[in-house]
């Protein structure tokens, strides 16, 4: 008997040169199919999603729609010449001396009738979603952009910068969103770009304080330290390691938004504060006709006027929730996935 | 390996780190905040081609120390030379270049690794970070690393989680391999692992140093894992070094008593052993509040006994836990056995010996303690307790039972060649200390 440590070795930890490293226990032939990148995976996801394809097909048709409505001419040359709009959305009918009145009511001529100034319904609202697809998808993007920048760099460096950054977001959340781009559109006038700066100005916000939050929780991952003790600058580390791994929720957030912001011009539309009178924009032309709602000419209700732009709002908005609802799901679901595989990333 | 005539590559001076605690804004303008004292002036020294290990438990600063040495933390105080260059005062570009030199090895391989970037993308990174190389080039550079590592070229287009732990770890070191280090910190690179992949990865460590002649520092709180691995090892108790020096000499006595628990507590596979394990008694202490003097002298069985009083050791240890225990205690329950199967008893009602009995029966103490002058203070103290004058009962065993571990902060005293152990039992101040005895 003995007090003395060590007479028995473990071998496993005599240092010799090891011939045969690991042999990958856990390696199979089948495993060898090719690695998936994180957005084929999710793709694969979402396309089994059957209301989530549904809204994107529903999508696509109205901005394909809406692109082909009308020719598009860039500086004199025409870059779309194809128009599927029976008549030109700003033409009063009778005026070109076609034989039609205001508020016809849908026909095989005029699927979708004729407004109170004889204006083809259905050239209207196919054209119309130029300005409500286009708002939404821009308005979006930009407050999506600026926000990822600014919710990235107040969440990663924190502190005193943090703090900074995050009383000006109060700033801006401490007024009612619609309120302050109502605001800001009586200030600057009506018009398409000031549409979209009133939108921008208030949309970033929630976007900056998601991704933030996201951020806070990302950059406590070894790997960010990792990268940094690489050598690694710190916008290389923002935007390579740390926004990869907190952009999920901002990309659903912002596929869900832009139904929001759509309805949200048209709200403003609605209100008499969007596009001039006459544009085609879906929420213009419900307030150009609302007055139809109770009472048309002749005791008649032209329901089409306003039931046919309402639709098309209604159609892309919910086609746009389905398609949030999808990404959600397929994001959500591969995060899972690689709980399932990797055991606890 | 062996100290090579060259100076150390690695110089660490007085390396210190304090944290903030409950550190709002408005706690400091108050002056409410406390210093967590995460690491307190630790000096080491590495020599290019040998392995240093540094072992603790965990919340001794292990990690801070390690971080600190690349800047990952910024050090409060002490300087930190590579080369004789002192990285706590280069610039942020000068640091990054310095990075190409010291690498670290994360102790999580599931944590470390970018779960959206393949192996490839991960271990080629460093390679774009310092524009070592690119295209062609990079391609093969990574195929190289991965196998140098034992993985295979063909799971560069792989992700993270499509590998095992070993496996990753082997990803993380390929990557710290990639800028063609000098030294790599290597904070705990197996303890996430399993113990039939742990002495692979050693292995493959062992290897590379030879291969590529690294210096490492291992970072443990295993004492097998650093038995292994290291040429000399530092033992490290809250934020403090305790024992350093060449790994046969601390695995050997003379010991620092912290270091011969740690050993202690190795299970050793031969049935024919019958070394003691050797129980600390209490938690680390907090660093938010370290313990005066030595650090250790809450735990430590061999705390030192003041002149003239001579009772066996393990009593001494039990009178200074009882004493512990107090200061924080304001109630019967803190200091007394707890009885099976009873429950909300009220220990005011007991009777002075039924208490004495219960006390003593917490702290393991005789019915009457070695020494006769000990044995009174104790019994004044138990009347105290039992007239339930806590303050009272604090003094008379703060005045009577001071060891002078308490008092005086031991520096690193030389016991050997190259072999240093902080405790005063080693002081000559101290020859011939009671504690010898037990
Ligand atoms: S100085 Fe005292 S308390 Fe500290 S290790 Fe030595 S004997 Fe133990």
């Amino acid at each position: 008997m003995s007090t003395d440590r060590g007479r028995i070795r473990i071998t496993g930890f005599d240092a010799d040169r090891v011939e045969s490293r690991e042999p990958l226990s856990d390696w199979t032939e089948t495993r060898d199919t090719e690695t998936e990148g994180r957005w084929t995976r999710a793709w694969r996801e979402f396309r089994r999603n059957r209301s989530a394809m549904l809204g994107l097909y529903i999508v696509i048709a109205m901005s394909l729609l809406a692109l082909f409505a009308r020719p598009i001419t860039i500086a004199g040359v025409t870059v779309q010449p194809i128009s599927l709009a029976p008549y030109d959305p700003g033409a009063i009918l009778y005026a070109q001396g076609l034989d039609v009145s205001a508020y016809e009511a849908p026909s095989l001529a005029h699927p979708f009738g004729t407004d109170g100034s004889a204006r083809d319904v259905f050239s209207r609202v196919l054209y119309g979603g130029r300005f409500s697809l286009s708002i939404g998808f821009i308005v979006v993007l930009v407050t999506a952009a600026i926000g990822l920048v600014y919710g990235a760099v107040a969440g990663y460096y924190g502190g005193r910068v943090d703090e900074v950054m995050m009383r000006l977001l109060d700033l801006i959340f401490a007024f009612p969103g619609l309120l302050l781009a109502l605001i800001i559109v009586a200030v600057l006038g009506k018009g398409y770009w000031e549409l979209v700066l009133a939108f921008t100005a208030i949309g970033w916000a929630g976007y900056a304080r998601l991704i933030r939050g996201e951020i806070l929780k990302v950059k406590e991952n070894e790997y960010v330290l990792a990268a940094k003790a690489l050598g690694a600058r710190d916008r290389r580390v923002i935007f390579r390691h740390v926004v990869p791994n907190a952009i999920a929720p901002l990309i659903v957030q912002a596929s869900l938004s832009i139904g929001t912001v759509v309805i949200g011009v048209a709200a403003l539309g609605f209100l008499g504060l969007g596009l001039p009178p006459s544009s085609a924009e879906w929420g213009t032309m419900l307030d150009q006709t609302r007055q139809t709602i109770v009472q048309g000419p002749g005791g008649s209700i032209p329901w089409w006027v306003t039931v046919f732009p309402g639709g098309a709002i209604f159609l892309f908005v919910m086609s746009m929730n389905l398609i949030g609802d999808g990404i959600n799901d397929a994001l959500d679901a591969q995060e899972g996935e690689d709980v399932a595989r990797g055991g606890e990333v | 390996m062996a100290k090579t005539a060259d100076g150390p590559i690695l110089e660490v001076e007085n390396l210190t780190k304090y944290y903030e605690s409950g550190g709002g804004l408005v706690d400091t303008l108050l002056g409410r905040s406390q210093e967590v004292k995460a690491l307190d002036g630790v000096d080491l020294e590495l020599y290019p081609g040998e392995t240093l290990g540094i072992v603790g438990e965990s919340g001794c600063g292990k990690t801070t120390l390690a971080r600190s040495l690349l800047r990952l933390i910024e050090p409060t105080a002490g300087t930190v030379r590579y080369e004789g260059e002192d990285l706590t005062a280069a610039s942020d570009d000068r640091l990054r270049a310095l990075r190409k030199d010291i690498q670290y090895i994360f102790q999580d391989p599931f944590a470390s690794l970018n779960p959206r970037l393949t192996v490839g993308d991960i271990v080629g990174e460093p390679l774009d970070i310092h524009d070592i190389a690119e295209g062609e080039a990079r391609a093969d550079r990574v195929s190289d690393l991965l196998e140098t590592v034992g993985l295979n070229q063909r799971h560069a287009h792989r992700y993270p989680h499509e590998f095992s732990g070993g496996q990753r770890q082997r990803i993380g070191i390929a990557r710290a391999l990639a800028v063609d280090p000098e030294v790599i910190v290597c904070d705990e690179p197996v303890s996430a692992l399993d113990v039939s992949v742990q002495a692979q990865i050693l292995n493959l460590l062992a290897d590379l140093q030879s291969e590529f002649g690294l210096s490492y520092i291992v970072i443990a709180h295993d004492l097998s894992v650093v038995e292994h691995i290291a040429d000399r090892v530092g033992v490290l108790y809250l934020g403090e070094f305790a024992e350093v020096g060449p790994t046969e000499d601390v695995f050997q006595p003379p010991y620092h008593p912290y270091a011969e628990a740690l050993l202690s507590a190795i299970p050793e596979p031969d049935p024919g052993w019958e070394g003691d394990r050797i129980f600390l008694s209490g938690d680390v202490p907090s660093p938010l509040n370290p313990p005066s003097g030595c650090r250790f002298h809450t735990r430590c069985p061999k705390v030192i006994q003041p002149k003239g009083t001579d009772m066996a050791q393990s009593e001494w240890r039990s009178l200074m836990d009882l004493k512990q225990r107090l200061r924080k205690a304001d109630s019967l329950e803190a200091v007394t056995a707890v009885r099976e199967g009873v429950e909300d008893e009220d220990l005011r009602q007991l009777s002075r010996s039924a208490l004495e009995a219960r006390v003593r029966d917490e702290f393991g103490l005789p019915e009457t303690v070695g020494d006769r002058e000990a044995e009174e203070v104790f019994g004044t103290a138990l009347d105290h307790l039992y007239d339930g004058a806590f303050e009272a009962a604090r003094t008379a065993l703060n005045d009577a039972f001071e060891s002078p571990c308490e008092r005086t902060d031991p520096e690193l005293f030389d016991v050997g060649d190259d072999h240093r152990i902080a405790c005063l039992l080693y002081d000559d101040a101290y020859p011939e200390t009671p504690t010898r005895r037990s």
